[in-house]
């Protein structure tokens, strides 16, 4: 028994956010995490037959990207500054317990978690994930110190994460 | 930060170490301590995963907000604060939604969101099996091209999130820390994000380059290339600039740029306040989410308005007056300011012309639209070496006619884009080199005659290495070695210092080399429009044509001789003989459907091939210099 090709696109779509943020453990480079994933859906539905389950694909789509990411940095001659190997392995339960078919969900939780941010959070948000700034940009054009750009940072993820759970939590999700 | 490892570092300190990994910012010491952590502790794993999964959810939710011209989740947050009587709408909602309303953004350097590498070509390439059938169902491929387009899952969530509601009792507050740092008034604060091959006059200039901290009162020289500010007020508004070289600047005490000459575009979002730019005639005061862009001379002053308003308040020319003279510009329309001789200041009125500015929009107004019939045209004049940039594999670009002639890539500023349902090169999308080049040398392949034919958009009048044929291998010092060679000159006149002295360019011309003979063409290229190139030696003669007509002829009957290979993108290889950051001409722009034939294509050949792709957004052109 083997996935169809839906099956592993609803898959990987479901789960694109996860595969995307795995990646970028790896490669740490978001536009090259783009590139990598985009292979992995294509060696996916190639390996199609393959595939036995949404959890075998999953697992299956995490090692190949690996294999992609290691592949990237040794084409662009990058030093890998990826976490030690060990590490990286000790990581793989945690990834597969974030793994799920709620990823729809936990967007939606997450858009609606965003409305309870302050201004001034919500300007770091933007800041970070839309304008794609580093925390020394930012810094820089919030007159912040580093190491206080980091910490809010990390406050505004302990917020929208707390919310995100209780939302899910709420909706049964 | 606590030190030892064997103290447990909470969920926040872990998110935080997580983002300076991301960033690369993680000094040694903190890196061990994360290991550690991550080693031995389920929770700290966990909680780094989180953080990593909810900064790329985050991600696509905003960037699917912004692409899919709904209410974003900021515009939502603020409308929900707005609607709860809180102080103030956000003005990043008003931000999202003028860039949507504008233009999608087509250079990473400018929009640091990349836009998808993939589009029809990736549907290809996932649903056409080896006799070029589709194999599965189109619906699918839909969801699937959705998907790798980055804006799948999120644009779902957003259009199906009408069913959570906002509740005031639950607004939490994202504190400051206690850090007393944060607790100072924040200062209006400029920054340099982004540079795209500049050249800057190092002498002139008393910013901090490197840093890219920007002080009031510090200048900007900038000879070449684009460099991105951004401002941001007290009040949270935020303005980008864009200086285009060669252009100069300083910063004023709020935080403002003062154009002193040169071009400058801008986008600014704003809370409750109002932005200032200085030119040489005026201020120019923006009160409201606008973009526009202006040119400054001594004596003459463009403002083009592309959205919201402006308004350029003169100063006072008379000696017994100090009233100034306020002009106003709606979207759409620009204001040419000119002051002559005897103190008059003369004013125009006319349509805003954004293809003068690098914007989103400009950038992305030329696509090419390659069709078969001009791929078949190519063939059947046979080239030696068709490079079309469909596909990377392995580092490489094939040669489409032959198996061999592949082109590598190499350096980060080089890679594969999607347009118009095909695939091209884009160069200078990041500060660092970028070429492409064979590994095969042309020996024999090559005798006489040539034909070099391509398409080429550059972003801005900018030094930048097209194609050449070097004869040149890692042991031999590049300079020299170059046989043919095809480049966009700059924007001035006296250009690089050189062991000759200073070498004279022809501003905004193409320069074609052939052996030792070098050529300017006799008309200026154009920027931001895709521009259909042919150079050729036909018997002692060398050619020149620019969307079929002729701008360079000469005489020449060099040979070129052999070990040959072709490099596009920078004028050298990288080479331990040489450390030239100087003249690197690094090429920023787009390139396609490269054609490398061993014979001069005839002009009914050059002029069917340009007919046969119509370039869109021909109009309003910036041809001249």
């Amino acid at each position: 028994m083997s996935l169809c090709q839906e099956d592993i696109i609803h898959s990987l779509l479901s789960n694109r956010a996860i595969m995307l943020a795995y990646i970028r453990t790896l490669v740490i480079d978001r536009d090259a995490a783009e590139d990598v994933h985009q292979e992995v859906v294509i060696q996916a539905l190639r390996a199609a037959d393959t595939i036995k389950d949404s959890r075998h694909l999953l697992a299956w789509a995490r090692r190949t990207a690996r294999l992609k990411s290691l592949e990237y940095l040794r084409q662009k001659r990058r030093q890998p500054q990826h976490l030690d190997p060990d590490v990286l392995e000790l990581l793989e339960p945690s990834w597969e317990a974030e793994s799920s078919d709620t990823g729809q969900a936990r967007a939606a939780a997450l858009s609606y978690c965003l409305g309870e941010l302050t201004p001034r959070a919500r300007e770091l948000v933007k800041l970070r994930f839309v304008d794609h700034l580093n925390g020394i940009q930012i810094s820089n054009v919030r007159g912040l110190k580093v190491q206080s750009v980091y910490m809010s940072l990390s406050r505004i993820y302990h917020t929208l994460e707390n919310c995100v759970r209780r939302k899910l939590t709420a909706s049964g999700a | 930060m606590k030190s030892n490892p064997e103290d447990s570092l909470d969920e926040a300190k872990i998110a935080a170490l997580a983002y300076r990994y991301l960033d690369r910012r993680l000094p040694d010491a903190k890196r061990v301590i994360l290991h550690e952590h991550l080693r031995r502790d389920p929770q700290a794993r966990m909680t780094f995963v989180r953080c990593l999964l909810q900064g790329v959810e985050l991600e696509e939710l905003l960037s699917a907000e912004k692409e899919s011209d709904s209410s974003s989740a900021l515009a939502g947050a603020a409308a929900v604060h707005a609607e709860q009587g809180d102080w103030q709408l956000d003005s990043m909602a008003g931000k999202a939604q003028n860039i949507d309303a504008r233009a999608v953004p087509s250079r990473r350097a400018l929009a640091p969101t990349k836009p998808p590498l993939v589009g029809t070509r990736l549907f290809d390439r996932i649903f056409t099996n080896d006799q070029g059938r589709v194999n599965a169902p189109r619906i699918l491929a839909s969801i699937v091209a959705a998907m790798v387009l980055g804006a799948g899952l999120g644009i779902w969530v957003v259009r199906n999130t009408g069913g959570i509601s906002s509740n005031s009792s639950d607004l939490v507050a994202i504190d400051e820390l206690d850090d007393p740092q944060s607790e100072q008034s924040p200062i209006s604060t400029a920054v340099l994000v982004n540079v795209t091959n500049c050249r800057w006059d190092r002498t002139r200039s008393t910013a901090d380059l490197a840093g890219g901290g920007l002080k009031p009162g510090q200048s900007l020289h900038l000879l070449e290339g684009l460099a991105e500010i951004q401002s941001t007020l007290t009040s949270g508004s935020v303005g980008r600039f864009q200086l285009e070289g060669p252009s100069a600047m300083t910063l004023s005490d709020d935080g403002m740029p003062n154009l002193l000459f040169g071009t400058l575009s801008a986008e600014f979002s704003f809370r409750r306040d109002s932005f200032r730019v200085g030119t040489p005639l005026g201020e120019v005061v923006i009160a409201g989410d606008s973009s526009l862009g202006i040119t400054a001379a001594a004596d003459e002053v463009e403002l083009h308005v592309f959205s919201g308003t402006a308004t350029l308040g003169l100063w006072s020319t008379s000696t017994t007056s100090n009233s100034d003279q306020f002009v106003k510009a709606d979207a759409g329309t620009s204001l040419r300011v000119r002051i002559d001789a005897d103190g008059k200041i003369s004013v125009d009125r006319d349509t805003a012309s954004e293809n003068q500015f690098v914007t989103p929009a400009s950038l992305a107004a030329s696509q090419l639209s390659i069709s078969d019939q001009y791929v078949s045209a190519i063939r059947q004049s046979q080239p030696i070496a068709y490079w079309r940039f469909e596909e990377e594999r392995d580092g490489l670009v094939r040669n489409e006619v032959a198996d061999r002639f592949h082109l590598h890539l190499a350096g980060d500023a080089v890679r594969l884009r999607s347009s118009q349902g095909t695939r091209c090169a884009e160069f200078g999308i990041t500060a660092g080199p970028g070429y492409m080049m064979t590994d095969d040398v042309f020996d024999g392949v090559i005798k006489e005659d040539y034909t070099v034919e391509l398409w080429a958009k550059p972003t801005c009048f900018h030094h930048g290495a097209l194609f050449s044929l070097i004869n040149w291998t890692p042991d031999v010092n590049p300079k020299g070695q170059h046989r043919v060679y095809l480049e966009f000159c700059g924007p001035r006149d006296w250009d690089y210092q050189t062991p000759g002295g200073m070498w004279e360019s022809d501003p905004g011309r193409l320069l074609f080399i052939n052996c030792r003979s070098e050529v300017f063409s006799s008309t200026p290229y154009v920027v931001r429009k895709w521009q259909h190139l042919v150079a050729l030696r036909e018997r002692s003669s060398m050619r020149l044509y620019a969307d079929g007509r002729l701008i360079l002829t000469d005489k020449n009957s060099e040979q070129l001789g052999s070990g040959m290979r072709v490099l596009m993108g920078q004028l050298y290889p990288p080479s331990r003989l040489i450390r030239d950051d100087v003249t690197a001409r690094l090429y920023s722009g787009e390139l396609d459907e490269v054609a490398l034939y061993d014979r001069a294509l005839s002009e009914a050949e050059i002029h069917r091939h340009r007919e046969l792709i119509k370039s869109s957004a021909d109009a309003e052109p910036r041809d001249s210099i």
